[in-house]
């Protein structure tokens, strides 16, 4: 048994991975008691991520290997990115099993301390709201336990250091999210569920046979080596596709992210913050980790990622204003900014130099939108009350990349990218993405502040209020600082380059333009309405302003049939599912028209016939085959005879 | 006096210790056919016994078990200590019966030996209440002993005659109920059989014809590859019959048919057939005739392992498909079994030491899994009176340690990591990547998919759709004095679903039964 762990710290990186496995089945089966106790220690488990997390991006050079970020003078001394893994980065912890599934390999390099970090603190926030929240339901052990499967999976996702076991995570991961998605079991949830399970076991399995031919070159190899395998693979191009399409499913890229918008709202609030802060991240884990990126240029992979993330961007964020659900609004936030990751690895792909900078400016990224998106998740618990809204404005501001925001920080990391790739169109095209998310942001509140005044639920809250406001709190205070403080630990000039007024100003515009929009729609929407009153009636001095306007509204936005007008949930799946019922429904009736044919006869009747008609060819020839017999049995004779 | 005494003593005492000594090596020598004996005696003793002495059918039955199971651990050690024990005598000029404890043969007769123990002490707990317990209980055992014989057969001949056995002694279990659905299911199982039995006797005439009476060999006999090049047609037309014989056992598409028809049979057998001794009989000849008779570099060159592995990779989706449109319980689980022993066959078509080390793990991993589903459809049926699928809704709440059993064994047959089933997927794929087959991996991937959609509705139904109103109980019950089911229908699915677990889990370790697999594939092959 002999296990490698490169420092006292890694000896943490198995217990983390198995902790949660081990509090799931008392989750599930203790009670409401004993389940309910292990559900806080699972919580409190996730702080324990931060211990190594921590101990890397402590270490001097831990954060080395996002030294990409930060101008030339971070890349100096620093070549090939080659998979995170690379010999080049930093300070890492490694933990070895070579006993375990297929020798198990365990690592914290910097970007999984990164993720590790994001990974801790909404762990601690969203399973803390989720036993305040959920303690009622009736299959809240359910619930809890496939929570914790998930978060380990996750966990081990993020600290897989060689390829099966990096499947396995990932495999789990996919299948303990589904429990959590179709948790509320209402026909909507069970709906959402079967999309989102027959999506994901289908990229499932064009990752299964991209992680077999790698294996089938190298057997169970270093998630590091990975991206060399591949680059001198035969069917390399074949691979990064596979790869690409594999995980654009977790990653919601569009057209694959109809699963997206159907679970968010139907999951509970705190299992949505972590499918949307935590899970979709996977992706991008699995193309850092997996994808020969800074290797060579992969002209299609890029073409297709670039196509695919600008249509994503833009897609998802018209797509989302026409939404009437916050958290379906979010849903398509979380898609649109998965479209910004995308253009990153496509940058990557096209730009070999780059894919330093990509890499490192991505994570940082995730890190911002997985915190901030958790704490607009998370502060959904009070929709219904006239104070949500705010709890989501400085998050929401930071998403639409607000200066001095981590947003702005975030974003400007991405901006570095384009010039380190020479391409000044990203520049701007980020700034028109966050015009987009300042609109998308908008109608999040409109939304969220119009639920509070037309449908307060006040005392629908149970116990726990204050721990509610707790983890929210705590989620929103985390996303606003810990993206500065860790770009002040890997790469204080990119912090300084983000606040020059210059940028400021670069972050704001977009900002400013979008609520000028807003604000000049409202108005716009104001005086159409007056004139239109106007020319109906004449009638003025209304008191009801606010009920006219309302109608006035609701009344413009429904189809002829009275139906609100959107684009439903999930776009394409709606009608896409409806049109394979109505087809399979009218091939099964023109089956049903077609004549009926008659009944095959069964063998025995078959043979029988076929026996009759060949002996009555016998009889035919009776005498010729009594002939033919004799002369046989003449001819065996005479052969015996002579024989002997 | 007393000197020349004390010598005379020393020498008569020296050469009893010798004789003593040769005594207990040639009876150490001769395990195998111990092995067999006790099986066999077991069956006898059961027959002898009155239907209503149950403590002591009890008692022999286990003691049986048990007792094989140590002679088998005890040649397990052997092997590892690098003696593989023989035994041979010759029954007619030129034919032996010979007994081998070489690593393959014991790799299955472990395996078939553990779960024989499992299923005995289901098998009584099950059919505790029912009639004709001595007959049931006799044929079980001589089931077992015609397994052990096929198990450790060390030539074409001695494997034959103990499956032919095999076919035997299974038909009055397939029957067992005695109802006319039975009758009729017996006597489909024994055409298949009789017929495959038949065919495997012209191939196995026509090889003795051929080559005479050879021992297996590792990578082939000699004798056989000289006669290969002699006269190709015949050795073709030889290995084909050979396969044909053991593919209806196997299961193979089109020779299934018997498998799904026999579900008729109480769960115990349904456990015997799929996963411990007939199915897994076809599939350890299909292994035995490729690799050890003629050598997967002749059957190759002889054009057959080709075909051989589109027929299993036809197979592995035909039953996959078969199996998605069956709302029995137990008649998904059958075909399932069509879909998942055909991975053995096609690990060993595709020739190459990964992939062999994938098809020849699978028959321990199948086995596992698929007892484990079996015994748990058993305990639904038992214990709810539950047959269909569309009736599991919520049973996950009211027998949980049953469902936990049963959810590991369809994860582990979709192929999900860390599960056994994704230690044999992940070797046949590389193996066929290396051969260069790169189609089985889409095969691969499509019986995934397939599988995910075959058992995770049934998983979905069991934890999380609601029980039906009405249901007895949803309360969930743990601990206390009132258990789910009986103890003995308990832990056997329990024990083999766990070790489903840690075949996987361990994978790595040297106790699984993939580092068994690589050391089988070592006498052959150098694996990386």
């Amino acid at each position: 048994m002999n296990i490698a762990a490169s420092h006292g710290v890694a000896w943490w990186l198995p217990v983390l991975a198995l902790l949660p496995l081990l509090l799931a089945p008392l989750i599930g089966f203790g009670g409401p008691r004993w389940g309910r106790r292990a559900g806080w220690l699972l919580a409190a488990s996730g702080a324990l991520l931060l211990i190594p997390a921590l101990w890397v991006v402590g270490q001097p050079g831990g954060l080395v290997g996002l030294a990409g970020l930060g101008g030339p003078g971070g890349l100096g001394g620093f070549g090939g990115f080659g998979g995170l893994g690379g010999e080049a980065s930093g300070a890492r912890l490694t933990f070895e099993l070579p006993w375990l599934l297929l020798h198990v390999r365990l690592q914290v390099d910097a970007a999984s301390a990164l993720l590790l970090l994001l990974t801790a603190l909404l762990w601690v926030a969203a399973v803390a709201q989720a036993v305040v929240t959920t303690a009622a339901d009736r299959h809240c052990g359910r619930f809890g336990a496939a929570l914790a499967v998930t978060l380990a999976a996750f966990t081990t996702v993020v600290l897989a250091a060689d390829l099966a076991t990096f499947y396995f995570a990932y495999a789990t991961m996919t299948l303990a999210a589904y429990p959590l998605i179709i948790h509320q079991q209402t026909p909507q949830a069970q709906r959402a569920g079967r999309v989102y399970l027959a999506m994901a076991v289908l990229a499932e399995g064009v990752l299964l046979s991209a992680v077999l031919m790698i294996a089938g070159a190298a057997g169970n190899p270093q998630l590091s080596a990975v991206p060399e395998i591949i680059a001198a693979h035969p069917f390399s191009d074949w691979l990064v596709l596979l790869l690409g399409v594999g995980f654009a499913v977790k990653a919601g890229a569009v057209p694959l992210h109809v699963w997206l918008p159907l679970a968010h709202p139907a999951a509970p609030i705190p299992a949505s913050a972590l499918l949307s802060g935590l899970l979709v991240k996977a992706a991008l884990v699995g193309w850092l980790r997996l994808l020969p990126l800074g290797e060579a240029v992969w002209p299609t992979f890029a073409a297709a990622a670039l196509a695919v993330a600008v249509v994503t961007v833009l897609y998802a964020n018209l797509v989302g204003l026409t939404q009437r659900r916050a958290k379906t609004v979010l849903a398509y936030s979380t898609v649109s900014q998965m479209g910004l990751l995308i253009a990153m690895v496509g940058l990557a792909a096209l730009v070999p130099a780059a894919a330093p900078v990509a890499f490192a400016a991505a994570l940082l990224f995730a890190v911002h939108h997985g915190l901030a998106k958790g704490a607009l998740f998370l502060s959904c618990a009070f929709a219904g009350r006239r104070s949500a809204w705010r709890y989501a404005l400085l998050p929401a501001l930071a998403l639409a990349g607000a200066p001095l925001s981590s947003g702005a920080v975030a974003k400007a990391g991405l901006k570095e990218v384009g010039e380190a790739a020479a391409l000044e169109a990203l520049v701007l095209s980020l700034s028109f993405a966050s015009l987009l998310t300042t609109l998308l942001m908008a109608r999040l509140l409109w939304l969220l502040y119009r639920q509070g005044v037309e449908s307060p639920q006040e005392g629908e809250q149970r116990g726990g209020e204050w721990l509610t406001r707790a983890t929210v709190l705590f989620t929103v205070a985390a996303s606003l600082t810990v993206p500065w403080l860790l770009a002040g630990r890997c790469c204080p000039t990119l912090l300084s380059a983000a606040l020059q007024p210059s940028a400021l100003w670069a972050a704001a515009w977009p900002l400013l333009l979008g609520s000028a929009l807003v604000v000049a729609a409202l108005f716009g929407g104001y005086a159409l309405w007056r004139r239109s009153l106007k020319s109906r009636s004449g009638n003025r001095g209304d008191d009801h302003t606010r009920d006219r306007i309302r109608d006035y509204i609701d009344s413009h936005s429904r189809d002829s049939r009275g139906q609100p007008w959107t684009v439903p949930e999930g776009d394409w799946i709606k009608p896409a599912l409806l049109g394979g019922v109505r087809l399979a429904r009218r091939l099964r009736r023109l089956w049903r028209r077609a004549p009926p044919r008659p009944p095959l006869p069964a063998w025995g009747v078959v043979g029988a016939r076929w026996s009759a008609a060949i002996e009555s060819r016998l009889v035919a020839l009776a005498m010729a085959g009594a002939l033919f017999l004799v002369l046989v049995l003449g001819i065996s004779v005479l052969g015996m005879w002579a024989g002997r | 006096m007393a000197g020349m005494e004390g010598v005379g003593m020393e020498r008569v005492m020296g050469e009893w210790m010798a004789t003593a000594g040769s005594v207990q090596q040639s009876l150490y020598q001769a395990l195998p056919l111990i092995t067999l004996i006790v099986s066999a005696l077991t069956a006898v003793i059961i027959f002898g016994l009155r239907d209503h002495r149950r403590r002591q059918r009890t008692f022999w039955n286990l003691f049986g078990a048990t007792i094989k199971l140590a002679l088998v651990a005890v040649m397990v050690y052997a092997v590892v200590q690098g003696v593989v024990l023989t035994v041979s005598w010759p029954v007619l000029p030129g034919v032996t019966l010979r007994l081998s404890a070489d690593p393959l043969a014991l790799f299955f007769a472990l395996l078939s030996a553990a779960l024989w123990l499992l299923t005995t002490l289901y098998a009584i707990a099950y059919l505790e209440n029912s009639g004709q317990r001595a007959r049931f209980f006799g044929f079980f055992s001589l089931c077992v002993a015609a397994t052990a014989g096929i198990a450790l057969a060390g030539n074409l001949f001695t494997f034959f005659i103990f499956y032919e056995a095999l076919t035997l002694a299974t038909y009055p279990l397939v029957v067992h109920r005695g109802h006319p659905a039975a009758l009729a299911a017996g006597r489909t199982y024994l055409r298949y059989t009789l017929g495959g039995g038949a065919l495997l006797l012209c191939g196995v005439v026509g090889l003795y014809a051929g080559v005479g009476d050879q021992a297996f060999a590792p990578g082939g006999m000699e004798a056989v590859a000289a006669w290969a090049a002699e006269s190709p047609r015949a050795a073709t037309v030889v290995l084909a019959l050979l396969l044909a014989g053991v593919a209806v056992k196997a299961a193979l598409v089109p020779l299934h048919g018997w498998l799904p028809i026999a579900m008729v049979a109480p769960a115990p057998v349904s456990a015997l057939l799929h996963a411990v001794a007939v199915v897994k009989a076809g599939a350890y000849g299909v292994i035995r005739i490729v690799q050890d008779v003629y050598g997967a570099d002749l059957a190759l060159e002889l054009g057959v392992t080709p075909v051989l592995a589109a027929v299993a990779a036809v197979t592995i989706l035909y039953g996959s498909l078969r199996a998605l449109a069956q709302r029995d319980i137990k008649r998904r689980l059958a075909f399932s079994t069509v879909s998942q022993v055909s991975f053995i066959t096609l690990g060993v078509a595709m020739g190459g030491a990964v992939g062999l080390v994938g098809g020849i793990v699978h028959l321990v991993h199948q086995g596992l899994m698929k007892i484990t589903l079996f015994f748990c459809a058993g305990n639904y049926a038992e214990k709810l009176g539950i047959h269909r699928i569309d009736q599991l809704n919520g049973v996950g709440w009211r027998m949980p340690w049953t469902s936990v059993a049963f959810t590991i064994g369809a994860l582990g047959m979709i192929g999900l990591p860390p599960l056994a089933g994704f230690i044999s997927k992940w070797h046949l794929g590389l193996g066929a990547y290396q051969q260069g087959w790169y189609w089985i991996i889409g095969v691969l991937v499509c019986s995934t998919l397939l599988n995910a959609a075959y058992f995770l509705p049934v998983l979905r139904r069991i934890w999380l759709l609601p029980s039906p109103p009405g249901a007895p109980s949803e309360r969930l019950r743990l601990r206390g004095r009132r258990l789910e089911a009986h103890p003995w229908l308990l832990w056997p699915p329990l024990i083999t679903a766990l070790a489903a677990l840690f075949a996987g889990v361990l994978a790595a370790s040297p106790i699984s039964p993939l580092s068994w697999a690589e050391r089988i594939v070592e006498q052959e092959y150098v694996l990386p």
